[in-house]
């Protein structure tokens, strides 16, 4: 099989040849594997394509994460990129000033709204511009459509929270000013479905949506439901009704919304290691196919053959169907390559049908 | 409603009428801050039992917040004797700092003098902060993977400028672990708020 059908056969819950592995790589190990510094790797198209297409080949798992959440970097952007004591400062369409350190992911260094009266002025994201699409369309063509590639689109939650109001102020508005966060995650969710239904138009094979603010250490059950899930649920049926498949990632112990996010019309969650694999498959596995589990400190920290047991446990406990063995989140930058190899393999081993 | 309850409730908009009325009926301001005090505490057990989350509890820290304005200037504050003396920030390129502005909070409410040196901070920057305040504890944040091992290098700055010995350090946030507390050899990690405070009393009483 190729790796796009063993993944796709995974997400129907098809007979496979062997589980489809798909660590999520990012910013920090991609630039790594690619040598160049992260701000480098973030800020220019042509090393990010080459940065995912080399860690992709070097490992030969099944995916490429496409996981920009502003997709290519535009060349105005690129001009407006400062380099500040050595991290660049990237200003963003929607006016989120992302920094980009070092060592490490980019992080927001100033969110778009210091107020609700900016609302009305913040824009739909540009789709017609090309640029934005150029790492996507690159990477289509050079797996020549063999290797899954799964393109990240902003969760409305979560991006609404940290690029855009700050996360202090938005954590406080949702006991105090309701209807205004509200209305801006109808903007985001609007903005997420353009996102994706562009990205569907050009071929990607799935959609991501990464909610970490929405976490059960942070928000209450009760406030996923009224202000994540009812968001999440609105891109995955706009993307879905267009012929796109959505991956949900939360970070922790999502088990108190396991069930909510089965819901949301995504065809995978990727679950952190918090979560119990075989309770989840018990309980969401039906609807949905899984995803992760394989713990990040132990990719970091572990030995190989500690990082091939638990992917044997993972296994053991998720079985043979509708399940893509990955990590629990995104990798710390310091991961040791053989450890990804031995992840790789021991998917390979353990997970062959 | 007693100013406790508006703690525990996170009632921003009338915690300050409660202050001033009950101030105006008598009731020394040493009394008001252990109200809210123990208001803090129930806000607390309620987030270690997952009655509260994020939300809520900075809700209340922000009503405790409104509080403290009021009564610091009575309290003749800066002068009090405290607990200990803390500095705490979330390391380089972590802009994660609502977890670690709660625990500042937290350890204000407890009677610590806290210096929240804010998020995204240089190695450097804790060095100097900790000098400059006259630091018992230095406290780390850091929500992310890809962030934590900002930490380390907070230790090592500390190491260079022989100053590793002077203070007490503690690590908290969602990437921080047990297992990584004891790897950096720092005196301790919290897993939420309430934990960080009784971590800090632990270390002061050790101190004396």
């Amino acid at each position: 099989m190729k790796s796009v059908e063993r993944f796709r056969a995974a997400l129907e819950g098809d007979s496979l040849d062997y589980l489809p592995v798909a660590p999520m790589v990012n910013v920090p190990h991609a630039s790594k594997v690619l040598g160049v510094k992260p701000w480098e790797y973030v800020t220019n198209n042509e090393l990010y394509v080459k940065g995912q297409l080399k860690a992709q080949r070097k490992y030969g798992y099944d995916w490429i994460f496409n996981h920009q959440p502003i997709q290519g970097i535009t060349k105005e952007e690129r001009k407006s990129l400062k380099i500040i004591d050595g991290y660049a400062v990237l200003p963003t369409e929607w006016g989120t000033k992302l920094k980009i350190p070092l060592n490490g992911g980019p992080a927001v260094r100033e969110p778009a709204i210091s107020d609700y009266s900016q609302l009305d002025e913040l824009k739909m994201p540009d789709t017609d511009n090309e640029e934005r699409w150029e790492p996507l369309q690159e990477l289509l063509k050079i797996t020549k459509g063999e290797v899954y590639i799964c393109s990240k689109v902003p969760a409305p939650f979560h991006y609404a929270a940290e690029w855009i109001r700050g996360m202090e102020n938005f954590m406080l508005d949702m006991s105090i000013r309701k209807n205004e966060v509200h209305k801006l995650l109808n903007f985001m969710a609007e903005a997420a479905i353009e996102i994706g239904k562009k990205q569907i138009d050009i071929g990607t094979h799935g959609i991501m949506i990464e909610d970490p603010s929405a976490a059960s250490q942070v928000i209450s059950p009760k406030h996923y439901r009224e202000f994540a899930y009812p968001y999440e649920k609105k891109v995955c049926s706009a993307l879905r009704k267009y012929g796109g498949e959505v991956i949900i990632h939360i970070c922790g112990d999502t088990s108190p919304i396991l069930k909510d996010l089965a819901k949301t019309g995504a065809v995978c969650l990727s679950v952190d290691e918090s979560v119990d694999l075989n309770k989840a498959m018990k309980e969401v596995g039906n609807k949905v196919a899984l995803f992760g589990n394989v713990s990040v400190g132990t990719l970091h920290k572990g030995s190989e053959r500690d990082v091939e047991e638990n992917v044997k446990n993972c296994i053991n406990k998720a079985g043979k169907y509708s399940y893509i063995v990955s990590s629990s989140c995104g990798l710390h930058s310091q991961t040791p390559f053989k450890n990804l190899y031995a992840m790789v393999n021991a998917s390979r081993k353990f997970g062959k049908a | 409603m007693s100013i406790k309850e508006a703690v525990i409730n996170g009632d921003i908009d009338n915690i300050e009428t409660l202050i001033r009325n009950s101030l105006d009926n008598g009731l020394k301001p040493e009394e008001i801050l252990r109200e809210m005090i123990s208001g803090m505490e129930i806000v607390g057990e309620k987030f270690e039992k997952k009655e509260y989350y994020v939300p809520e509890t900075l809700l209340s820290a922000y009503a405790m917040q409104r509080g403290l304005d009021i009564l610091k200037p009575l309290l003749d504050y800066e002068k009090s004797e405290a607990t200990g003396r803390i500095v705490i920030g979330s390391v380089e390129g972590d802009v994660h700092d609502i977890g670690k502005n709660l625990v500042a909070m937290f350890l204000e409410g407890a009677g610590f003098k806290v210096y929240n040196i804010g998020r995204d901070i240089p190695a450097i920057d804790f060095v100097e902060k900790a000098k400059e305040f006259r630091a018992d504890i230095v406290g780390l944040s850091a929500m992310m993977t890809t962030t934590i091992e900002g930490m380390k290098r907070v230790i090592e700055e500390f190491e260079k400028h022989g100053l590793r010995e002077k203070y007490a350090f503690i690590i908290g946030g969602a990437a921080a672990t047990e297992e990584y507390a004891k790897e950096l050899g720092v005196q301790g990690y919290g897993s939420d708020a309430r934990k960080a405070v009784l971590l800090c009393e632990r270390i002061m009483r050790e101190k004396k």
